[in-house]
């Protein structure tokens, strides 16, 4: 019997007659609904009060310590306080049952703790403190924060929150006949109290893998994003000389009488057909589907090599034939343009290899695959720079 | 565009088996205008119209591949400008040193030019 338990007895002088745990399992399904709603946290308050900072022996009427011993020092003290002087019996006129609101005298809470539970709420019962032996009992160290800290956070950002919960709007319905004194607002709107739920709802630890990160612009898409734009310059400049050196030459050789092109239209092919496995990657990856969206990963990695395998054979055929980098300004561009398309290749080969044994390790899937996604993004900006580059430098006569 | 009203509601299969198909469906689109520009690469034609041709097969291409693959069809709008805006800057800027550039040409062939 813990120390509270003792002191309990002593000050009773009696034995407590029913000892319940509130249960922790699923707690809090309903916590979104419940900060959404005006009022809501004050019920979260009670809870939450008692849960951090609290030293056991610490008054507190819902572990059920008797209600003579609510002094306000030690709310104060202990940063504590939702209960203070009530009267012990209601007022004529006033509901009994079912108030969720400020009421200030000690509940008991039945079954699971279902704080934000409209129907778990018409187990709260006022307790009638002279009779003190229906006191709801916790063993001494029982934290009944806890239940608010842990959970909450999965079933917030799950979404199956439903609706938002109707529990606080009974509230208006209370006819306070008496002034209340609420000992938590003497700490302020937004005290210490508040500080579990507000930060369990706060800070998601983590999205659920099948949340479409479409439509919402990470700060790391964003970053990708203003990096490819910056990059698509870089090509652009290279292009742009290609272009201006090949409108002021009338001895340009015609690309096609150079170039294979059936062999380039290949590797074309096989860039596009990388790009398809790249979304395919991270739709397994938004699926959860880890070895899916490694083995797609490998697979667009594995047409960048072949990629590049057939950039080293063409320019190795192509300086074969004397298509040499200084040989002129055709070549000394062509080799410009596509070499600084070859290493944003095998730069995102590398990229793709890394992000697929990250998730192999099963990492990157949190957040709708928002790692993956980046990783796509460069790998298809790389082929969509191979498009233009195919068609101004290969295929344009 | 609008803001997609799929994606504001939660994710099922549904929507996954979407986005696929749709990604095979530009596959599929990009192939097809990619065996089209090689063939016509291959016509006997003016070289202005088969210039302007290829330039808007492959525009249309890298539009394919940004809007569907890199999603930017579905993404905020923010950041479909932010690619969007400097594409026609770098284009307006391309396009005028390049008539400078032919006009260059054209002033250094010009038959009143002594060699």
């Amino acid at each position: 019997m813990g120390q509270d338990e003792a002191e309990l007895v002593d000050a009773e002088g009696g034995e407590v007659t029913e000892t319940q745990v509130l249960q922790d399992d699923d707690p809090v399904p309903h916590v979104e609904g419940l900060r959404d709603d005006e009022g809501g946290p004050r019920i979260l308050r009670r809870v939450g009060a008692v849960a951090p900072r609290v030293a056991a022996g610490q008054a507190d009427p819902l572990r059920g310590e008797p209600f003579r011993e609510l002094r306000p020092r030690s709310r104060f003290a202990g940063g504590v306080g939702v209960v203070v002087h009530a009267p012990q019996r209601p007022p004529a006129g006033v509901e009994e049952d079912g108030v969720p609101g400020p009421q200030d005298r000690p509940v008991r809470l039945e079954g699971r703790a279902g704080v934000g539970d409209r129907d778990d709420l018409t187990g709260v019962e006022p307790f009638d403190a002279p009779d003190g032996r229906d006191v709801e009992e916790q063993p001494a160290g029982h934290d009944l924060g806890q239940g608010v800290d842990a959970e909450p956070v999965r079933a917030v950002l799950l979404g199956d929150v439903g609706e938002p919960v109707t529990v606080v709007r009974a509230v208006p319905d209370l006819q306070v006949v008496q002034p209340v004194d609420v000992g938590a607002h003497l700490l302020g709107g937004r005290d210490l109290l508040d500080d579990p739920v507000h930060r369990a709802a706060a800070e998601p630890l983590a999205t659920p893998r099948n949340t479409p990160t479409f439509g919402a612009a990470t700060t790391g898409k964003v970053g990708m994003w203003i990096f490819l734009v910056t990059d698509a310059m870089t090509f652009g400049g290279l292009l742009l000389a290609y272009g201006i050196l090949r409108v002021g030459n009338t001895q340009w050789p015609a690309p096609t009488s150079v170039l294979g092109i059936p062999f380039t239209a290949v590797m074309t092919f096989v860039l596009i057909v990388s790009s398809l496995t790249m979304v395919l990657a991270l739709d397994a990856a938004k699926k959860g589907d880890r070895l899916g969206a490694v083995k797609w990963l490998l697979a667009t990695a594995g047409g960048g090599i072949f990629f590049l395998g057939g950039q080293v054979y063409e320019y190795s055929h192509l300086i074969r034939h004397g298509f040499t980098l200084p040989s002129g300004n055709f070549p000394a561009t062509f080799y410009v343009i596509t070499s600084f398309h070859g290493g944003h290749v095998f730069t995102g080969v590398c990229y793709l290899l890394v992000t697929a044994f990250g998730v192999f390790r099963g990492k990157h899937l949190e957040n709708g695959a928002n790692f993956v996604e980046i990783t796509g993004l460069f790998w298809h900006f790389v082929d969509l720079v191979w498009i233009l580059v195919f068609t101004l430098v290969y295929l344009i006569p | 565009m609008t803001e997609h009203a799929s994606h504001d509601t939660p994710p099922t299969a549904a929507a996954h088996t979407d986005h696929r198909r749709d990604y095979f469906r530009i596959f599929w689109v990009l192939l097809v205008l990619t065996i089209v520009e090689v063939g016509v690469s291959y016509l006997k034609i003016d070289k202005r119209l088969m210039s302007v041709i290829m330039i808007a097969l492959a525009l249309s291409k890298a539009a394919f591949v940004g809007l569907y693959y890199m999603h930017l069809k579905y993404e905020k709008r923010g950041l479909l400008w932010l690619a969007a805006i400097p594409l026609p800057l770098a284009g307006l800027y391309a396009v005028v040193l390049m008539l400078d550039g032919a006009n260059l040409l054209r002033a250094a062939t010009a038959p009143w030019v002594h060699h």
